[in-house]
């Protein structure tokens, strides 16, 4: 279950467009000294996807909601409701569930483009959402602000991080490639497994490995 | 983890050539092509890597 006040909630979206800000976003959460949480975590089809949304709600303190690909981009495409009804369900959490320390929840949103939740979710104009303009360089950026505002001033700055996630990369590649890894199996490692490398490797950073 | 890399890493709007373990950025560039140029003519790059703006690895290239 691990510890409420150091879990981060994902919410966006599993394309492989979005793997290139899945992944710095990952790696930046870890880094701040925070552990992500994501409905991907657990490769186990027979889980229902709804009761695991709720399951990580309730053990994480922070949630990360990037609402920057609800938009439908073609025609007949659908908007996509996922990411503003997991928000929404992380808020009633805050505001509704009975156990105190829910109230201490914090959230950061996350749009690609400027002003388009004030459009499409006025409801949200309280939250001060911020803008990562489809850039990973950036949304590392707006994430460690984000720690940072929380009270986490320890923190490396945020090129420093940008710079450690593309060391870290090559050290996957070298070590993945060491381990019989093709480069397509090293773009395609599933989450869990990415997640194990990156803490793995600030372990042998740290020397704790 | 190697400390004899260059990497290049896209900067804001430009590109980065950082040796591996430096604190900070030997240039930056504009073009890719210009801090790739670069990072060849520094002795000291025995390895240079060239990420993708994701930060991913387009290239390696091992000896010089």
């Amino acid at each position: 279950m691990g510890n409420f006040d150091k879990q981060v909630f994902l919410n966006c979206p599993f394309d492989v467009e979005y793997e290139e800000l899945l992944k710095p976003l990952f790696f930046t959460v870890i880094s701040c000294g925070f552990k992500p949480r994501i409905a991907s975590e657990r490769l186990d089809s027979g889980e229902v996807r709804l009761d695991k949304i709720k399951n990580l709600i309730l053990e994480c303190r922070f949630g990360i909601h990037d609402l920057s690909r609800c938009k439908s981009k073609d025609k007949d495409e659908y908007s996509r409701f996922n990411m503003p009804f997991e928000l929404a369900y992380d808020l009633a959490a805050r505001d509704f569930h009975p156990e105190n320390k829910m109230k201490r929840k914090r959230f950061l949103v996350l749009e690609e483009e400027r002003y388009s939740l004030q459009k499409s979710l006025s409801d949200l104009s309280f939250s001060d959402p911020k803008c990562h303009e489809g850039d990973p360089e950036e949304l590392v950026h707006q994430v460690r602000t984000w720690f940072y505002e929380l009270g986490n001033k320890k923190l490396k700055s945020p090129s420093n991080i940008w710079d450690d996630y593309n060391v870290f990369y090559s050290d996957l590649y070298d070590k993945k490639f060491k381990e019989g890894f093709r480069e397509k199996d090293v773009e395609r490692l599933p989450v869990p497994e990415f997640l194990d490398e990156i803490e793995l490797w600030f372990e042998i950073k740290k020397g704790t490995k | 983890m190697s400390t004899s890399r260059t990497h290049i890493i896209k900067r804001g709007d430009g590109w980065a050539v950082k040796k591996q373990g430096a604190t900070k950025a030997s240039r930056v560039f504009s073009t890719q092509d210009a801090a790739i140029k670069s990072a060849k003519n520094m002795k000291s790059a025995s390895e240079i890597v060239i990420h993708r703006r994701d930060g991913s690895i387009r290239n390696w290239i091992k000896e010089k």
